[in-house]
């Protein structure tokens, strides 16, 4: 193809060939899109056409912040859960990674059990936590019973977050667990056996050692967390979704997705408070990755 | 006394094994249960499943609640769009992400490191931020309820696109040059050269992105039609009959494939994990 043309440029152009079919889906999926939720956002856009379509300015957003409470609420709903699935998931992970860093039998089947809830569908997991969780039949609330304990129950606001909380940290350790195991078996060995000699115990080791190395997998886990983490939402629209608490357990991308599907719903105020929760994941992004450079320099 | 010494101390690393066992073994248990007592649940008649008492092992068992899904309907049209969505999506992505990811990593071109990073900050764009606008874009394209309207908006994933890169950037430029020297052209040198080296990277990423769409639930229900489910909306729908025997038969239905191909795979799912943290 091309060949009359001088070798240089044709290299060029079939370069851009190459590429042609990813950059027009990511024109027409991801740029475009988000183009045109800034440009709708200062519209009465209804979802469906523009038939009736209007400048109105900072509408949505003036909308958003007199009466939208419930996006407020689930904004905080948000925060909580990430304060509280956040450093547990990284702690958690970096625990039982640190257990099964050693290259043996034992611990590769153990790794492949932890790593399954990280394979199925989060509908399909909420699906079965749910009833895990149900006051009468449920597994969880059975054991919790047999040891004395209150139950866990979806219906109750004191409890119905501990319950997404621990359905969402379920299902995420996994891969951040493969990661560190990853992570750990890459420091070398003369390392340990340098800490060894000086005559460091494994806890010592550990803390001084292992976790400096491998910090950069740590700021990576972090990041990956604080941009899904907000995002939460097939877990909870299964889990609570529909029952009488379900606004104080719901999270943003819930409700920008009740607000488009369900009749009735703004797709105009939709748009504004997804590029809300956007702007808050850069925010908090960059502040991650500006706080991480300083402390490498 | 130094006998003693040495006793206690095998004492101790015994002790400290099992109790790192123990660990190992009640997190194995945390992770496996929910999978258990599901399954356990949708092989038992449904007078069992309400029953007062705790039976981790069924006594008898019964394929009913899996009979009931199948004459619900749905259940092999659920199967059947998943496994077409499933394969469109791998076939696109295996060869748009490999043309994009070799481009990118040993192709010359203008403005090639910009278009790349601009790509890759798409990747921080919450999906939801562009659910409606894309669904309009679908609107215009003529793709409401239609295959490629379910695949195509993620039919190049960033993230195999930059995994790719990475993998193209480790093969040494010689092996073109040479090539071209005897006057192969750039298709072949691609073709025949490179995407022979790369193919336990494409195993990788292709066993991520069969997950991700027999996963996926939010896209293909609301651009196919609602007589037209997939297998993680078909599971929502089984839910929403209140019947746990029901529920739980569908959703070992949707889950029992992933594994089976991550028991299969299993190498390429922890390396490709592993990767991306390490090079991340």
């Amino acid at each position: 193809m091309f060949k009359h043309l001088k070798d240089k440029t044709r290299m060029q152009l079939l370069g851009y060939l190459f590429i042609a079919p990813a950059v027009i889906i990511f024109i027409l999926f991801q740029l475009s899109p988000i183009i045109l939720s800034i440009v709708l956002s200062f519209t009465n856009y209804n979802g469906y056409t523009f038939s009736n379509i209007n400048w109105t300015g900072l509408n949505n957003f003036k909308y958003m912040f007199q009466y939208d409470e419930y996006f407020f609420k689930s904004l905080k709903n948000m925060g909580i859960y990430c304060f509280a699935i956040i450093p547990t998931n990284i702690v958690l992970s970096l625990i039982l990674a640190s257990l099964l860093s050693k290259k043996t039998k034992s611990n590769t089947l153990f790794r492949a059990i932890y790593y399954i809830p990280c394979l199925t569908s989060a509908i399909a997991t909420a699906v079965v936590w749910k009833y895990l969780y149900d006051p009468n039949v449920g597994l969880v609330n059975r054991m919790l019973a047999t040891v004395g304990l209150d139950p866990i129950t979806l219906s109750d606001i004191g409890t119905a977050k501990l319950a997404i909380i621990i359905v969402t940290l379920w299902m995420g350790l996994g891969g951040n667990i493969v990661m560190y195991i990853a992570a750990i078996q890459n420091v070398p060995d003369s390392l340990y056996e340098a800490a060894k000699i000086e005559g460091a115990n494994s806890f010592q080791i550990f803390r001084k050692v292992t976790i400096p190395l491998i910090r950069p997998v740590t700021v990576f886990i972090l990041t990956m967390l604080l941009i899904s983490t907000p995002q939460m939402f097939e877990q909870v629209l299964i889990l609570t979704g529909i029952n009488s608490i379900s606004v104080d357990t719901q999270t943003p991308v819930l409700m920008i997705y009740n607000n488009i599907t369900q009749t009735g719903g703004l797709a105009s105020l939709a748009l504004v408070e997804s590029l809300v929760l956007f702007a808050l994941i850069i925010l908090v992004t960059l502040i991650t990755q500006r706080v991480n450079k300083e402390t490498y320099f | 006394m130094i006998e003693y010494r040495t006793q206690l101390h095998k004492g101790k690393i015994i002790l400290h094994k099992g109790f790192v066992l123990t660990i190992k073994i009640l997190f194995g248990l945390v992770f496996l249960l929910p999978f258990y007592w599901a399954l356990v649940t949708s092989i038992r008649p449904a007078e069992d499943v309400i029953s007062d008492t705790i039976n981790l092992i069924p006594t008898r068992v019964d394929w009913s609640n899996y009979i009931r899904v199948y004459t619900k309907g749905g259940l092999l049209k659920a199967i059947k769009n998943t496994v077409i969505m499933t394969t469109l999506g791998l076939l696109l992505n295996l060869s748009l992400c490999s043309l994009a990811g070799y481009a990118f990593a040993r192709m010359k071109f203008k403005g090639r490191d910009v278009i790349f990073r601009i790509m890759m900050l798409g990747m921080m764009i919450p999906s939801i931020v562009t659910l409606l606008p894309s669904l309009l874009i679908i609107d215009v394209l003529n793709l409401y309820g239609k295959w490629l309207g379910v695949v195509l908006p993620g039919a190049a994933g960033m993230f195999n696109i930059f995994f790719l890169r990475q993998f193209f950037l480790t093969l040494p430029e010689e092996l073109a040059e040479s090539a071209r020297i005897d006057g192969a052209g750039e298709f072949t040198i691609f073709f025949r050269i490179y995407l022979p080296l790369v193919k336990p990277a494409l195993a990788t990423i292709a066993i991520f992105t069969f997950q991700g769409n027999w996963n996926s639930f939010l896209w293909p229900y609301l651009i196919l039609p609602s007589d037209q489910p997939v297998i993680a909306t078909f599971v929502k729908n089984m839910e929403a009959t209140g019947d746990y025997g029901l529920a739980m038969a569908a959703s070992m239905l949707a889950t029992i494939p992933i594994v089976i191909v991550f028991l299969l795979f299993q190498r390429y799912f922890i390396k490709g994990m592993s990767i991306s943290g390490i090079k991340g």
